[in-house]
């Protein structure tokens, strides 16, 4: 039997949502200190068909910006930008003469620091994972060696009928 | 007792998983799991704790959507309904002639476990575990703290009605169940921005919790850290998790739940076992899974097919070793802390509920040791709750802490990546347009057919915005489940905002899927003002 006959397992993924709201709108998220995610809707009405969109970045901490060139139909963007600046984002139209003409902005996004006083460069606070699960779906911890504390005395426990003793320490070091 | 202090918060929560339209659904087991492998453990080890009369004090956020949950009818008889199965298969496990003397003990303590479940759930509490939680509250040993109505994921939502909504819903949940005002909000996934406390502050919180580094990286910076509380500009308190403490059990290279004594969770019945035998205790679609049945311990880092076979006795002996040792080890470390903290230093460890018996089934047991052991070292330090904190010491430490999450790479990537970011203009648009229902109808109360499917809309833009979806799509586990729900949600929202629109209600439609997913019966759609 060859691939094409072969028949293709259905995922339910749920209701269709629509592509666009058509609205001239750019939306400009924080997703931690060096990635902003962008997300923009062009009308058809508004919009040249065809025509390439350029995201626009403006740094507002320093006075500078950035264009990515789009694909027609990109819809959105990961950015990658520098902890603890202000960022305000475009979508523009590029016209045939090469100028840009501007479709909407986003509102102002700053982005975290990525450790107290970095510009002094001091040591990053320390960022553990939690490793969230939904039940039964999260990794758990692998097997590992680990040190035992020893003690001065008992603590008593019972589970399932069985008393179970351990060690405690108490008192000085 | 001694002006240093222990406060170990559990964070109890599944995402509202209901599906009457279905005999079994696989993803309604979450609840179950969670039921007969973690809260009923941990209960009934609060129940032995407080039977010995070892001071107990502990703080557990109950999301919205695990107490709606656990009080649901259908959902209570469906867990009825599995917990006598699991017995039954250990049962049957027990008397299965080909399993060796060895096997027969290790079903023989599933047998009981399951059987003690059971009890526990229909006769102890009434079928209602909120029931056990409520009286552990009143008795003076649980503080519960409130989180938000759906876990939406906060920093995330763009409009600021809808952050308001997700809390004050939350908060009224927690509070309707439980009894009381809830002081204290779990923030979703710890997920902080700056100004997300001023939210918190209108609903009369008096503290959150952030990962380490959302209080290490605050402005200013605090300078006793996360070893005490800091006071937001809103007035609200901010606790950081303890480092230390939280590597101890978390960690995949120095953590308790990888010894090779304690039960392996990978390795089950439901796979190893003949397929004839397991097949009743499978969904309908017969594809062996997990049945809650494992026989193995973690051994060390072999195959799953060299685990040795798991020695119950030994296991909780090993748990009540860690139990000490991490009270040992607080013990060092507060005496450390009062030496280098301005302030009465306190260690604070949340972790996820769900850890504590499901992934790490000798958990309850670890738990119960730090009390026990914790009751003899409070020369030390004394085990309390961030309210009992709050009530003795006031924050002194003024700063608006960092945006952070307790999730992989600390900050928003987990809800927010290639796999999960087409969600986000949906939501927000239908944001948008429930804020838009809700001020149109703010001064002209809407008939009752209006007001049944404005509320309809907010549970169900609520149901959207559970962050366990994009979490789900984000580790392609359950993501086409993941991947419906969110869908699903925002289909209906938006069927029910063109019929509000349009005028042409469909009073059966709103009805029918109010059955689907009834939860907030006393929704009101004016939060969203």
């Amino acid at each position: 039997m060859s691939d094409a006959g072969r028949a293709v397992p259905y995922i339910d993924r749920g209701e269709p949502l629509p592509m666009s709201y058509a609205e001239d709108r750019i939306v400009a998220m924080v997703r931690d200190p060096e990635h902003v995610f962008a997300y923009w809707d062009v009308d058809t009405e508004t919009r040249v068909a065809g025509r390439p969109l350029v995201l626009r970045a403006h740094c507002l901490s320093e006075g500078r910006s950035f264009d990515i060139e789009t694909d027609p139909g990109t819809m959105s963007w990961h950015l990658e930008v520098k902890p603890n600046r202000t960022y305000r984002l475009e979508i523009h139209e590029r016209r045939p003469s090469g100028g840009l003409r501007l479709l909407a902005a986003s509102e102002d996004v700053t982005t975290p620091v990525r450790w107290a006083g970095e510009s002094g460069g001091e040591t990053p606070a320390e960022i553990l994972h939690a490793e969230r699960r939904p039940l039964s779906r999260r990794k758990r911890p692998a097997a590992a060696g680990h040190r035992v504390a020893v003690g001065e005395r008992a603590a008593h426990v019972t589970v399932e009928g069985v008393v179970h003793t351990a060690r405690v320490r108490s008192g000085g070091l | 007792m001694t002006d240093a202090y222990l406060a170990i918060v559990l964070h109890a929560h599944l995402p509202y998983v209901h599906h009457p339209e279905h005999e079994s659904f696989l993803e309604e087991d979450w609840l179950f799991e969670a039921v007969a492998e973690t809260y009923i453990p941990l209960l009934l080890a609060f129940d032995r704790l407080r039977r010995d009369d070892v001071p107990l004090r502990i703080a557990m956020s109950l999301t919205p959507t695990l107490l709606e949950m656990l009080v649901n009818p259908l959902l209570k008889d469906r867990c009825v309904r599995y917990l006598a199965q699991r017995a039954e298969l250990a049962d049957r496990e027990c008397r299965n002639g080909r399993r060796t003397e060895e096997h027969r003990l290790v079903a023989d303590h599933y047998r009981r476990h399951f059987s003690l479940a059971r009890d526990f759930l229909e006769k102890r509490c009434g079928g209602n575990l909120v029931n056990a939680f409520r009286e552990l509250q009143d008795a003076g040993h649980l503080e519960v703290l409130a989180s938000a109505a759906t876990h939406g994921f906060l920093p995330l939502m763009l409009t600021p009605n809808a952050v308001r909504a997700q809390v004050a819903v939350g908060v009224s949940t927690v509070e309707r169940h439980l009894g009381r005002r809830p002081r204290g909000m779990w923030l979703p996934e710890c997920a902080y921005k700056p100004g997300l406390d001023d939210v918190l502050a209108d609903e009369g919180i008096a503290y959150f919790i952030l990962d380490a580094h959302g209080i290490l990286n605050g402005f200013p910076v605090p300078p006793s850290g996360v070893h005490a509380p800091v006071r937001c500009p809103s007035g609200v308190a901010a606790f950081g998790r303890d480092l230390e403490s939280s590597k101890q059990v978390w960690s995949s290279e120095e953590g308790y739940p990888g010894d090779g004594a304690y039960r392996e969770f990978y390795r089950d019945l439901g796979y190893d076992a003949d397929y004839e035998e397991i097949r009743p205790y499978l969904h309908a679609d017969g594809v062996r899974r997990n049945v809650g049945i494992k026989y193995h311990r973690v051994t060390g880092r072999v195959d799953l097919g060299e685990k040795e076979l798991y020695d119950r006795p030994a296991a909780v002996r090993r748990a009540l070793d860690h139990g000490a040792h991490f009270v040992f080890c607080r013990q060092h470390q507060l005496r450390f802390l009062r030496g280098h903290v301005a302030e009465p230093p306190l260690v604070l460890s949340p972790y996820d509920a769900e850890l504590f018996g499901h992934w790490w089934y000798e958990g309850p047991e670890f738990l119960e040791q730090v009390f026990r052991v914790a009751q003899h070292v409070r020369d030390d330090f004394t085990v309390c709750t961030p309210s009992d904190y709050l009530d003795l010491h006031a924050p002194r430490q003024v700063s608006t802490p960092s945006s952070s999450s307790w999730g992989d790479k600390g900050y928003f990537e987990a809800w927010l990546n290639g796999a999960c970011d087409w969600i986000y203009r949906h939501l927000d648009k239908a944001e948008q347009r429930m804020v838009e229902l809700a001020r149109e109808y703010a001064s002209e109360p809407p008939s009752p057919s209006v007001r049944a499917a404005l509320n309809q809309a907010a549970r169900e833009l609520m149901l959207a915005q559970s962050s366990d979806w994009a979490f789900l799509m984000t580790n392609r586990a359950a993501a086409p489940y993941a991947e419906k729900r969110t869908r699903t949600h925002l289909h209906r929202f938006t069927r029910l905002y063109n019929m509000i629109r349009s005028g042409n209600l469909d009073d059966g439609y709103v009805g029918r899927i109010f059955g689907l997913n009834p939860v907030f019966a006393d929704m009101d759609y004016r939060v969203y003002l």
